[in-house]
């Protein structure tokens, strides 16, 4: 058995992949990253319904079109200026804060 | 082609380990989970694999479902890994194939984590790896697998990488032997 360690130790180099270190992040933070994805999800389907390019977007909404890139994969912890833009952009909802449904008592209006 | 230590136990060979090809930026596994972690990467695979998608083996299922459902599936397998790299693979009830489920020949579905309350009620994502002992594999690969059989460009690649690092190993004398066929 040590044997095989050992030519697989030589083999590799001492080399080792820090992919449980990528998935142990990606795991403590699954909430905020699910949105992140959830966002971009809408996002490309937007422009694919739209017949818009992720050059177009990047224009409309006054950005690099490196950010817009990274928004699509979805690992971004957006800030709410760049969701605003991006609403505005392709006008979509992506979120709806109503100040009525907030209300301490837990009982919410229904929507108008 | 070289390879790379995933995880590996701490006395033993235990492990997954991971083919690196030559000229890329990172081994197999890293690039097969991050890309499974990539709704961009996600979009472009089934916009361009629309007819497999739209076939009816999954159902009547939309380009925006199907990420949705490998972010799930990549989660789940993400968490599977976790699982058990936390307790270790040293343990007699703990080992590596409770986790790597075979179907065919190389080709393995990760068990999900038992405690996981969503179960997805069929995946599509595939690992190909090459077991060299009881608890030790080599990963070389994985795919979104939409049919039943490897006839997708994106298969054909993972069957010529399997026999690549086959190659390799045995040059290298790691020898193996080829996993049983079994049908699903």
């Amino acid at each position: 058995m040590n044997n095989l360690r050992e030519k697989l130790m030589s083999l590799s180099g001492g080399k080792k992949s820090d992919l449980m270190e990528k998935i142990k992040y990606r795991v403590e933070n699954r909430a905020w990253l699910r949105k992140s994805s959830a966002i971009a999800i809408l996002v490309l389907s937007t422009l694919r319904a739209k017949k818009l390019t992720q050059a177009q977007l990047s224009e409309r909404m006054g950005v690099s079109p490196q950010q817009v890139n990274k928004i699509l994969q979805g690992q971004e912890n957006l800030t709410l200026e760049t969701i605003e833009k991006l609403e505005t952009a392709l006008d979509i909802r992506i979120i709806d804060v109503r100040s009525d449904n907030n209300k301490p008592s837990g009982k919410k209006k229904p929507a108008a | 082609m070289n390879i790379v230590s995933i995880f590996v136990g701490e006395e033993s060979e235990n492990g997954i380990w991971s083919i690196h090809l030559d000229g890329k930026s990172q081994n197999e596994f890293d690039d097969f989970i991050d890309d499974m972690n990539n709704p961009k990467r996600l979009d472009k695979f089934f916009e361009k694999n629309i007819d497999d998608l739209t076939d009816g083996f999954f159902g009547d299922i939309s380009i925006d479902e199907a990420i949705e459902l490998t972010l799930e599936e990549v989660g789940q397998m993400e968490d599977a890994l976790y699982y058990y790299t936390n307790r270790g693979f040293d343990t007699d009830d703990i080992n590596l194939q409770h986790l790597f489920k075979p179907l065919n020949n190389h080709e393995y579905y990760i068990n999900i984590h038992q405690k996981s309350k969503i179960r997805i009620k069929r995946g599509w994502l595939r690992l190909y790896a090459i077991r060299i002992d009881k608890n030790c594999y080599i990963v070389t690969g994985g795919a979104i697998k939409l049919t039943k059989d490897m006839r997708g460009e994106h298969l054909q690649h993972e069957l010529k990488k399997l026999e690549k690092a086959k190659l390799f190993l045995r040059n290298n004398g790691i020898n193996f032997t080829e996993d049983l066929k079994i049908i699903v």
